[in-house]
């Protein structure tokens, strides 16, 4: 059964993610590792999409258009199927300016000991 | 604004504790950590933070130790995000990359990040400062530890010198599920001794078309861990992308003699054999895998045999060397 969803992932990864060159068709060593950890290989037959998806997010959240090109090539298949999904709530270390109720909030926090914010800036 | 605060807090702080309210709670830690003597490595730069720029500044810091002296308002263009106000994980290590850097994650533990600072690599750690449910994402270079005091010293944020206790650093750093990573060179191996983690960093590398460096690092990584068939299929990879088809066909074939279950390899030695016009040596071993597994072939590898059956006939004349079949 497991062999069989094995094969059904690498069918649907082949069919959607490569067209066909000349030839057969080869693996990457990427795509083995995702295999092999059993991670998300179905999602990314649509990892075409999910890079001009990354891409004009990049752009919403503030990138120019000719840098999001640029650090949409840095990334793998995988990872833009991870960005494309959770660009807008995955941690984004900066520091934001921490205003009003929420300072309030993370000052008492502090004096509890709970949290670092005012000793880390 | 943030140094305002700070200078406040310090003032009610000590008045909260002279005054007997609560005091922050002591974690302690199971066993106190270890080092030989006092670990500091001080000539990583510091680079003073403007505005939300820890992630362009903490990367600039660890590069640093690569070679590479980058401004961080010029490493901001690569990973900043200003809609977020920050930078993701995945586009600092996809940064590194871009420069021909390997970033592998390390051991999510304290003695992991020792071990990579013993062996002179600063780690690029992100906190969360505040709390899981209301979160102050930061990024901070851990570049030393003193286990006399139990404090780890890092540079973070506007300060060079930030010194942290172990407990509490440990605090902030499970509250960003412990993510850590070092920079390295290609050829420089981590103390991180996962396989896995080592090698997912290079094969990254070589997806995004960095042959150079991934060679490099699949062959360090074949020192360490000889045994590795994801670093021997990726350096046959790799050599395979560069145009190398016969060093590649033969990792391939050594990959299948230590290992006949490993089809990738199967699949790979007779695609790139097809590509060369081989087309029976690419099909006899398809076959060699089908005697040994029976009827239990992974569908891709069917795919491959009747692509190449279809091929037109035999013009195998580039392998004079090679005896596949």
């Amino acid at each position: 059964m497991q062999r069989l969803l094995l094969n059904l992932i690498i069918l649907t990864l082949l069919t959607g993610t490569f067209a066909s060159s000349a030839s057969a068709q080869f693996i990457t060593t990427d795509e083995v590792l995702a295999i092999e950890q059993q991670s998300q290989a179905s999602e990314r037959v649509s990892s075409f999409l999910a890079r001009e998806e990354v891409q004009q997010q990049l752009i919403k959240f503030g990138v120019p258009p000719e840098q999001a090109e640029q650090r949409i090539a840095a990334l793998t298949p995988q990872e833009l199927m991870s960005l494309d999904a959770r660009i807008g709530d995955m941690p984004a270390g900066g520091i934001a300016e921490v205003i009003g109720i929420v300072v309030i909030v993370l000052f008492i926090l502090e004096l509890l000991g709970v949290t670092d914010v005012f000793t880390a800036i | 604004m943030s140094q305002t605060y700070s200078r406040l807090f310090r003032v009610l702080f000590v008045g909260a504790v002279l005054t007997g309210c609560q005091t922050p709670p002591i974690l302690s830690l199971n066993t106190p950590l270890n080092t030989r003597g006092s670990l500091e490595l001080s000539q990583t730069p510091f680079y003073d933070q403007t505005g939300y720029f820890c992630g362009p500044n903490a990367l600039a810091t660890v590069l640093h130790r690569t070679g590479l002296d980058i401004d961080p308002d010029t490493l901001a263009e690569q990973v900043y995000l200003p809609g977020r106000k920050g930078s993701l994980q995945l586009e600092l290590v996809a940064a590194t990359r871009a420069m021909n850097r390997l970033t592998v994650t390390i051991e999510p533990s304290l003695q992991g990040i020792l071990r990579e600072l013993e062996q002179g690599y600063p780690v690029l750690i992100l906190q969360n400062l505040g709390v899981a449910w209301l979160p102050v994402w930061h990024y901070a270079v851990i570049i030393g530890f003193d286990p006399a005091e139990q404090h780890f010293m890092l540079r973070s944020g506007n300060q060079r010198r930030q010194l942290f206790k172990a407990h509490r650093l440990l605090k902030t750093w499970d509250r960003a599920d412990r993510w850590g990573v070092v920079v390295l060179n290609p050829g420089e191996l981590p103390a991180n001794m996962e396989v896995q983690a080592y090698t997912a960093a290079v094969a990254a590398l070589e997806q995004v078309g960095s042959f150079d460096a991934a060679l490099v690092s699949y062959q360090a990584g074949l020192q360490r861990w000889p045994d590795s068939s994801a670093l021997k299929f990726g350096t046959a990879n790799t050599l395979q992308q560069t145009g190398n088809q016969i060093r590649a066909i033969q990792m391939y074939e050594d990959l299948i003699a230590q290992k006949p279950d490993y089809w990738f390899a199967t699949n790979n030695l007779a695609h790139t054999l097809a590509l060369l016009g081989c087309k029976q040596r690419a099909l006899n071993a398809i076959s060699r895998y089908q005697d040994r597994a029976g009827s239990d072939i992974p569908q891709m590898l069917l795919n491959t045999q009747q692509t190449i059956a279809a091929q037109p006939d035999d013009q195998c004349r580039h392998l004079p060397l090679i005896e596949s079949g």
